[in-house]
């Protein structure tokens, strides 16, 4: 992510000094994410046991995080020899990551015990009933624990050590990638695919150009991160896309919480709405399935209708969700292709008005030098899981059983990312950036365009151009 | 042996450090917010939770087995998806596994 001013460096709570990696920090999350990876895929498919469900991993639930409870958070800690196995795993990869970055070894411990139990925390947190049905996720948990410590007490500096955010993020993004196979792209048939991939790009894009041309946006990455989470899928797709643009930390929190916030709102009010208008289930549900943000609530939404609308509403939700490798994919690309060159010829003629200096267009080799390496992974990780998904039955099999144990600690790493996160966020950062209210402006204009073009694509695809798989689902 | 002083150690020894000297002010707020957590999860939220509308609500999700907070598709619990294949001809709607 971006270097901070030297005006935000000053009103940053003090920290760890920046790490000078032995070992390029993209190039170790990709090494941790596919080392897991073949790992679990080696295990499931020397000793996986093949029942009438399916292929079972022997890792299945011996990897797990604090699950639901409703009076006591004791509830949610009866898994908790997965928790610890997770611990152990993600200790590992703490430690791999410390030594590469030359931390302090004598704060390794201390440091790596303290974030994963702040982790811990925020899932304990996110895990009460209540909180966990009306959708607010880990991450905002996770960021307000390491914000309550930051703001208040300080970040103690053994803490500091660990809190890796970016190292985090990247590996639990090549994590992600094993969980996005293209296979799933023609669930729905052409009609889901316009509904989830012709609409997306079109919201993503029109947003991003009013927060530039429009509310002119100070920063671009944030344009990008709301853009992306609001059209996308939520909190995965800012994490990517926040990555992929190299967006501030406090950025991507208040894209996360902007999401979060409007989330609960769409999940309750677009079933009364459909129900209202007596719209039928599969319009509707494809309607809520590619407009709310997270794919948890668009199940929660679905599931207020019916079983029709709910199996249409996660369908187009998992087809928009496979639409993230592509976004991350080219939002680095954009940025590394115009955006940084940009940014640098403004840098040396500060009195010309944004968007008027444009710096020279770097060729192939320069892109290839300045790309993220950890989206190559991403992409990598994305595509070989694909092919395994679609070799047969049991290639798909075995790519689900893998991912099933891999997207916990997946979530491990993210939650961590969003622990750390908030270790190094000043209050006054974030106050700053929803300066104006031009952040809430961006979302709710985006999203705006979102309902209106994803309904209008859902009733010309359903109803008009493809009425017959209205009456398969009936 | 003396160990070299880091410029960040410079730094932190001139400006102060937030973990070395935290005020009286940032401690009480820290356990005021410990508080209203515990406060907020131990009491509030378990009330809330047995609301009519709100335990109806969880209760449905907890019997189709949706886990409202997944972030990707592949969290979604018991949820399978649908797709359209074409038998004989006609379309038809056949679910999808997740792995789950």
């Amino acid at each position: 992510m971006a270097n901070m001013s030297a005006a935000e460096a000053q009103a940053e709570p003090e920290l760890a000094p920046a790490p000078r990696w032995r070992i390029k920090e993209d190039w170790l999350a990709i090494l941790v994410g596919a080392g897991l990876l073949v790992v679990v895929l080696g295990i499931v498919t020397a000793a996986g046991e093949m029942t009438a469900d399916g292929l079972t991993h022997p890792l299945k639930g011996q990897i797990s995080k604090p699950g639901e409870w409703d009076s006591s958070p004791l509830e949610g800690m009866t898994r908790w020899s997965g928790i610890v196995a997770a611990w152990l795993v993600l200790g590992v990869a703490g430690l791999a990551a410390a030594l590469a970055a030359r931390r302090r070894l004598d704060h390794f411990v201390p440091g790596m015990l303290g974030v994963l139990a702040l982790a811990t925390l925020a899932y304990v947190l996110a895990g009460q009933a209540v909180v966990k049905h009306y959708n607010l996720e880990y991450a905002i948990w996770a960021l307000g624990i390491g914000l309550l410590i930051s703001n208040t007490v300080g970040t103690p500096r053994w803490l500091a050590s660990m809190s890796l955010t970016e190292f985090y993020i990247k590996t639990g993004l090549v994590l992600l990638g094993a969980e996005v196979l293209f296979g799933r792209l023609m669930a729905l048939g052409l009609p889901g695919v316009c509904v989830a991939w012709v609409v997306t790009p079109i919201v993503l894009i029109t947003t991003f150009w009013f927060g530039q041309r429009v509310l002119r946006i100070e920063s671009p990455t944030l344009n990008m991160v709301i853009s992306a989470d609001m059209s996308v899928c939520g909190v995965s797709a800012a994490i990517a896309t926040a990555a992929a643009c190299r967006a501030k930390k406090e950025e991507l929190s208040l894209a996360i919480s902007l999401s979060l916030m409007f989330t609960v709102v769409m999940m309750v009010i677009m079933p009364a709405v459909i129900r209202w208008t007596e719209m039928s289930s599969v319009v509707g549900g494809a309607w809520m399935g590619g407009t709310i943000d997270s794919s948890g609530a668009v199940a929660a939404a679905g599931s207020m209708l019916d079983s029709t609308a709910l199996e249409v509403a996660v369908t187009v939700k998992m087809i928009q969700n496979i639409l993230i490798g592509v976004v991350a994919f080219g939002v680095a690309w954009y940025w590394v292709r115009y955006r940084d060159v940009d940014a640098a010829a403004h840098a040396l003629e500060p009195s010309a008005g944004a968007g008027e200096i444009r710096g020279p267009r770097p060729g192939i080799a320069e892109i290839w030098r300045r790309f993220p390496r950890f989206i190559i992974g991403f992409v990598v990780a994305s595509i070989l899981f694909s092919l395994l998904a679609g070799s047969g039955t049991f290639g798909e099999a075995l790519a689900t059983s893998t991912t099933g144990v891999t997207k916990t600690l997946r979530g491990w790493f993210f939650c961590l990312a969003f622990v750390s996160i908030g270790l190094e966020t000043n209050f006054r950062m974030l106050a700053h950036q929803l300066r104006g209210g031009k952040p809430i402006v961006l979302y709710l204009v985006g999203q705006s365009l979102n309902l209106c073009l994803t309904l209008f694509m859902a009733w010309l695809m359903f109803t008009q151009v493809f009425p017959h798989w209205v009456a398969a689902m009936d | 042996m003396f160990r070299p002083i880091s410029r960040h150690t410079l730094a932190s020894a001139y400006r102060g450090s937030a973990e070395q000297h935290p005020n009286r002010r940032g401690i009480v707020l820290f356990a005021a917010g410990c508080v209203a957590i515990a406060l907020l999860w131990l009491l509030v939220l378990p009330a809330v939770g047995q609301q009519r509308a709100v335990r109806r609500h969880i209760d449905r999700n907890r019997a189709q087995g949706i886990h409202p907070d997944a972030l990707f598709y592949t969290e979604m619990g018991a949820i399978d998806g649908v797709r359209l294949v074409y038998v004989d001809g006609k379309p038809t709607v056949e679910p999808i596994r997740m792995g789950e």
